[in-house]
Formats: C-alpha cells, structure tokens, sequence
C-alpha cells in the first residue's frame, strides 16, 4: 500500500476532462506523467493546479474556519442561526472539562487519534460540507482561467454525455470510511459537495494536539466557571460561546486540512516552453500594459488571452521581489536553487529592477566578471532559470511545484542531473509533479528508487546517493489513448526491477528504430552476398 | 515449390508442436502471423536435445514467407551474449533438419518484459545469429508484441 504523509493516501478520480476518459491517479511526494502527445497530461497537471488554488488560495482552511470568517463568527445568536443546539454546546464544554476525557489527560493526548464525540462532529461535518458546497462557482471561474477557455464546459471531453467529474479522497490508510471532495460540471450546471460517510469517526491526531491544547487553554478560562458550568446560562456565556466557537474552529481547520491534503497546499506551475517565455516576459507584458493603458480611450488592441497558468508564472516573475530576499530565503529552498546553479548551469541567476520596477535576468556564468542578459544566455539556461528563481524566492516545504516538460533544452546528462535535483527537493519537503517525455528523467527516477532498496551505508560514492526516494514516495502514470474509452485512459506503472526501468511506452519507439536498423542491416548484408 | 512446414514435421516428434510461445511470464502474440504456420516447444524432451545443451524457448515456422524464428522469453535482466548463444544453438539445429536447398527468412528473436537500456540494445546490435550462411543481428520485442513486428516482406 501506498502512503503519504502521516501515512495517507490522496487519491484523485476523473473523468471526461479534456482528451482524459477517465484517470486515477495517487497524488504522491514526486508524481510523474509520461505517454504520447495529446493524451491529456497537462490537462490533468493543470487541473491539478487549478484545484490547489481552489482549495488552498480561495478556500483558505485555517481562515475560513476563523472565528473571524463571516459564517464561523459564533455569537449567540449566530449558534442558534446555525442550528446548533444548547445540547450539544453543553456536551462540548462537559467534553473538554472531563478529567477522564480523551483532551484532558496527558497520557491520553499521546495518542495517536483523539476520537470527537458524535454530537460534536456531526456539527463539524455539517459546517465543514455547507462551507465547501459554496466552492462550485469559484472552481467553475478558476476552470476558465487557468485553461484560458472562455466557457468552462469547453474542458468537458467533446463524447462525454454525463459531463466532467472530479472526485478527490485523502485518507488515512487506517480509516475505513473517508471524506470525498466531489466536483461535477456538464451542459446543465455545475456542483460542488463534501460527503461524509454516515458514522465515520472524526478524530484529530497527535501531531494536531499542540493546536489543541492552545484552544484548550482558551477553555481554561471557561474553565473557571467549573462549579457552575452545567448551568444553562454559564454555558450560553458569552466566553463559552467564544471558547467553543474557538475549538470548533480548530477542530474543523485539522480535519478538513486532513482530508484536503495536499491539495490544500500552494501549487507553482511552470509551464512548457519556459525559455521562450524567459525571452519574450517583456513583450508579453508589455503589450498587456499597453493595452490596458487604452482603456476608455477607444478600442482596446485585441490581445490572444493567456491561459491562467501562463499568467499566473509570468506574474510571479515579473513581481519577485528581492528586497525581502534575506527574510524570504530562510523560509523557502534556496539551497536548491544553488544546487541548480552549480550542478548545470555552472553559473548563477540573479534578477535586478529596471527603474520602473520591472525585473531584469541575468545570467553570470562561473569566473565571468560580467553578467549576460538571459536572452542571450542558451536555451537550457533560460530553461532552468525560472526553476532555480522560484525554488530561491518563492516555494516553501510542503509547497507544489508542477513542471512540464523539465528535460527541454537540456541534454541527457542534464536532464539526469535535473532529476536528482527534483529528488532533493522532494526530501527538502517540496512536493513535484512533472509531464515528460522523457527516457532519461525517467531512467534517473528509477534509479533513484532503486537506490534506496540499499542500506545508507552501502550507498556511498553513488550518484544521488543522499537524495533516494522510496517506491511509495513516486507514482508515475502512463496517459494512453484507449479505443473502448474514446479518449485517454490513466494508469501507474510500477518500477521494473528486473530491469531498473519503468516500462513507459518508450521501448516501442526504441525496438522500432532499432528493428529497423536491423532489417536493414540484414538487406545490405544480403545484397553484398548476392 | 519449399514446404518448410511439411519437412518440419516429418523431423519433429507431433507433442513437441505448441499452439503459442510464452514462459516466464512473458508471451508473444501470434495475431495475425502468416498461415500456415506451426510452433515448436524447444523444451520438449522428445527433440532428443541434451538437456544440458543450451536453445531458445521456441521456434517460429510459417509456409508463407517460409519463415524460421526462434524464440527467446527474458523476463529478468538480459545478457545478451548469452541470449545470442541460445538462438545460435537453436538455429543450428534447425539447420541440421532441413535440406540445404530449401530457401528460408531467418529471423532470431528477443522478447523482454521490461524496457532494455541504451547499452544493452547496443550489444544486441553488436551480436549477430548464423544460419544457412547468413548473418542476422537479434530482432528485440516486448513481452505481449506481435511478432508480426519482426516479420517483415522481402526487400
């Protein structure tokens, strides 16, 4: 079985999205998409993407489920709006208060699961599924933008008849029964709903407990009222009120963390064809200010819009700012991004602000005194550019990096190099999800599973040696298109180790060329015979 | 006119006949290979083959297009050299069975269940099977391939 963090496993089912029938897929620390051109693995990678900024940038868990969230702001009056019964407020505060319960007792909270009580968590589901229900919009408008389609049901497969569905499970491998994100879109509408199974447990898990007992000290203060706290009216006090709207905040914020994970983290994409970006940022944006600069004075120049995941790469370029570099980098990898620099392209990358603001790149190759602009620098520099740019002054561990195509422009050994970089940021906590068309990455990605079927000590003096993924760590999906489907089907293809490969599709191609030769070979033999 | 089929089973015992080529886990389809054809099962004991003697899995014959085509299954790592052995071994006694004067296309074969590295289809390419004075570098197919893939007309 596959696991994850904290042992869980994040699953994600679609179906009839773009050229995609249907697709599966684990979502794991390093997920890799290979197979023929047209079958959908960018579709998938940017839906993906559009689902982390779904569900991380609008839908903010730890804000949402603030006290200061419009709908989570508990006054009485508030609880009642919602339906909440005193029975269960009394429940709480009896849940919390109870020497014997689960919360309270230092044994109990080294635990691995505090189990929430039935009353109390049928509440959190309650709220956790009304809140999520109110998404359908937000992903609709967030479909439109980041595939740059003017409707959202361009994205619905051309033979579907049922319309896109989108269902996302994140379990721990121990529960039985799991919350499911679902997400439907066709001709007649769209919907968007989070389903708890009946019965299911709700629990929060030791490494949740810190936040915990910071909401349980805020229930200290209501713990004051001990003496009179099975009165009504201590319980509908106004510090009570506040004190479980607080643990219900938190509780809700780690369970649906939980079961959102990790689409709840934030996703960076970089698109294909990073280079020829990196080339032309100016004109793009320049053109888009231009023509914004028109605005009211007649009809604007009509400008081909940009897909979303494009504009949202070119906004996080072009808005770097590296002034608060020092602070910043502490947070995110910027080792990484050295390693990049020193491991291929033997130079460093540094951006500086034209007087408008607008950032210049530049390209300083190791003992040059001078920096080359980046557009005059090769393609596999401005190819990786941005990689090592985002990796030093934007993601963050427990971030996600979505990369097409990270073998463009670069050599074999390069791209081998690139792969076992992409592996150290996996053990630097950086999630990776890559498209490739390539033998070579994936070559190095086995390898690098391969490697840690050794001992640590064992492993000295091979390459990547300190950077070895677990099997379970990457799943790597194969897109092919499927005539009973009619359209692209999905599935994982495991390590070979038999062979140290994965069996990607790609040793058709190579027996072809390689047959070819070999008949070939044959004829010519023949005819100096004959 | 060649009869390969009618002059391989004169030689060949009628149990060591097979109506496919798989082991290891591995087979190779037969989907719409030339008519008639026959298969043999190279481990049958009643070829009178030293057990010891090496040999490929199976060996491919069809009417049309007289074809022979022995057969290698490698579910694990290939050796090559050793594969190269084994298809010689088999094409040398298919060799002593026919007459010299029947005219054939000889094809050796590979067949893998995983994804060969660049440097092991370089080796392939490098060894080559011998049969009625003739030199044929090792056609190499995945496990599930028609061998049809390998089978092409005369150029």
């Amino acid at each position: 079985m596959l696991r994850q963090r904290n042992g869980q496993k994040a699953t994600l089912n679609v179906t009839d999205v773009g050229p995609i029938a249907q697709a599966a897929i684990d979502l794991r620390p390093m997920t890799v998409f290979v197979g023929p051109s047209n079958t959908g693995k960018s579709y998938l990678a940017i839906l993906i993407y559009t689902l982390h900024k779904v569900l991380c940038d609008s839908f903010d868990t730890e804000n949402y489920f603030s006290a200061n969230w419009p709908s989570f702001r508990f006054s009485r009056k508030s609880l009642e709006e919602q339906g909440i019964p005193k029975d269960v407020l009394r429940e709480m505060a009896l849940w919390v208060k109870d020497p014997s319960s689960a919360v309270f007792t230092e044994n109990s909270i080294r635990q691995s699961d505090i189990v929430i009580p039935d009353s109390i968590a049928f509440w959190i589901r309650r709220l956790i599924s009304k809140e999520i229900g109110k998404l359908d919009a937000i992903i609709v408008d967030e479909f439109r933008r980041c595939f740059g389609f003017d409707e959202a049901n361009d994205l619905i497969r051309h033979q579907s008849r049922k319309g896109l569905t989108i269902a996302f499970r994140s379990s721990r491998l121990d529960e039985r029964s799991d919350g499911l994100f679902k997400f439907e879109l066709n001709t007649e509408g769209n919907a968007c709903e989070f389903v708890f199974p009946n019965r299911m447990p709700l629990h929060i898990t030791e490494a949740d407990v810190a936040v915990l007992r910071r909401s349980l000290r805020r229930w200290h203060e209501f713990h004051g009222l001990e003496e009179s706290s099975r009165d009504d009216s201590a319980i509908e006090s106004t510090v009570a009120v506040r004190a479980f709207a607080s643990l219900l905040h938190d509780l809700s914020y780690k369970i649906t963390s939980r079961f959102l994970y990790p689409l709840n983290r934030k996703a960076h994409y970089l698109p294909a064809d990073r280079a020829g970006v990196m080339h032309s940022h100016r004109v793009i944006v320049s053109s888009l200010i231009s023509n914004a600069s028109r605005a009211g004075f007649g009809r604007a120049t009509p400008l081909p819009a940009l897909s979303g995941v494009l504009g949202d790469f070119l906004e996080q370029l072009v808005s770097l700012d590296t002034r608060g570099y020092q602070r910043r980098a502490r947070e995110t990898v910027q080792s990484l991004a050295h390693s990049l620099e020193t491991g291929i392209l033997k130079g460093s990358i540094h951006q500086t602000a034209s007087p408008t603001g607008y950032p210049d790149f530049f390209y300083q190759p190791n003992g040059w005194k001078e920096s080359i602009h980046l557009q005059n620098a090769s393609s596999m520099v401005s190819e990786i550019a941005p990689v090592v740019l985002y990796l030093r002054h934007i993601v963050k561990p427990g971030e996600v990096m979505i990369i097409e195509e990270p073998e463009s422009h670069m050599h074999p050994a390069m791209q081998v190099e690139f792969t076992r970089q992409l592996a150290a940021a996996v053990r630097s906590g950086v999630r990776i999800l890559v498209t490739t068309h390539s033998e070579w990455v994936l070559d190095a990605l086995a390898n690098l599973i391969y490697l840690s079927d050794l001992a640590p000590e064992r492993r000295k003096g091979l390459e990547g040696a300190e950077y070895a993924l677990k099997a379970d760590e990457v799943g790597v999906w194969l897109f092919q298109s499927e005539d009973c489907l009619k359209g692209s089907g999905v599935k994982e293809i495991p390590l070979n180790k038999d062979f140290g490969t994965f069996p990607s599709g790609y040793e058709d191609v190579a027996n072809g060329t390689y047959n070819e030769y070999a008949e070939m070979a044959s004829r010519i033999e023949q005819e100096g015979l004959a | 006119m060649n009869d390969l089929l009618g002059e391989i089973r004169i030689r060949i015992a009628e149990q060591c006949f097979t109506g496919c080529c798989s082991g290891q886990g591995c087979t190779v389809s037969l989907s719409k290979v030339p008519l008639p054809y026959a298969m043999i099962d190279m481990d049958c004991p009643e070829l009178g083959l030293d057990p010891r003697q090496k040999r490929c899995d199976c060996i491919f014959f069809s009417n049309d297009g007289n074809w022979v085509v022995p057969i290698e299954l490698k579910k694990g790592q290939p050796q090559a050299s050793h594969i190269a052995e084994q298809l010689q071994a088999s094409a040398n006694f298919v060799a002593s069975l026919l007459p010299c004067a029947l005219q054939t296309r000889f094809i050796p074969v590979a067949v893998f269940g995983g994804r060969l590295r660049p440097k092991q289809r370089r080796l392939f390419r490098e060894l080559k099977v011998r049969f009625q004075g003739k030199r044929e570098i090792i056609r190499l197919l995945n496990c599930d391939d028609c061998l049809t893939r390998v089978l092409r007309p005369n150029g």
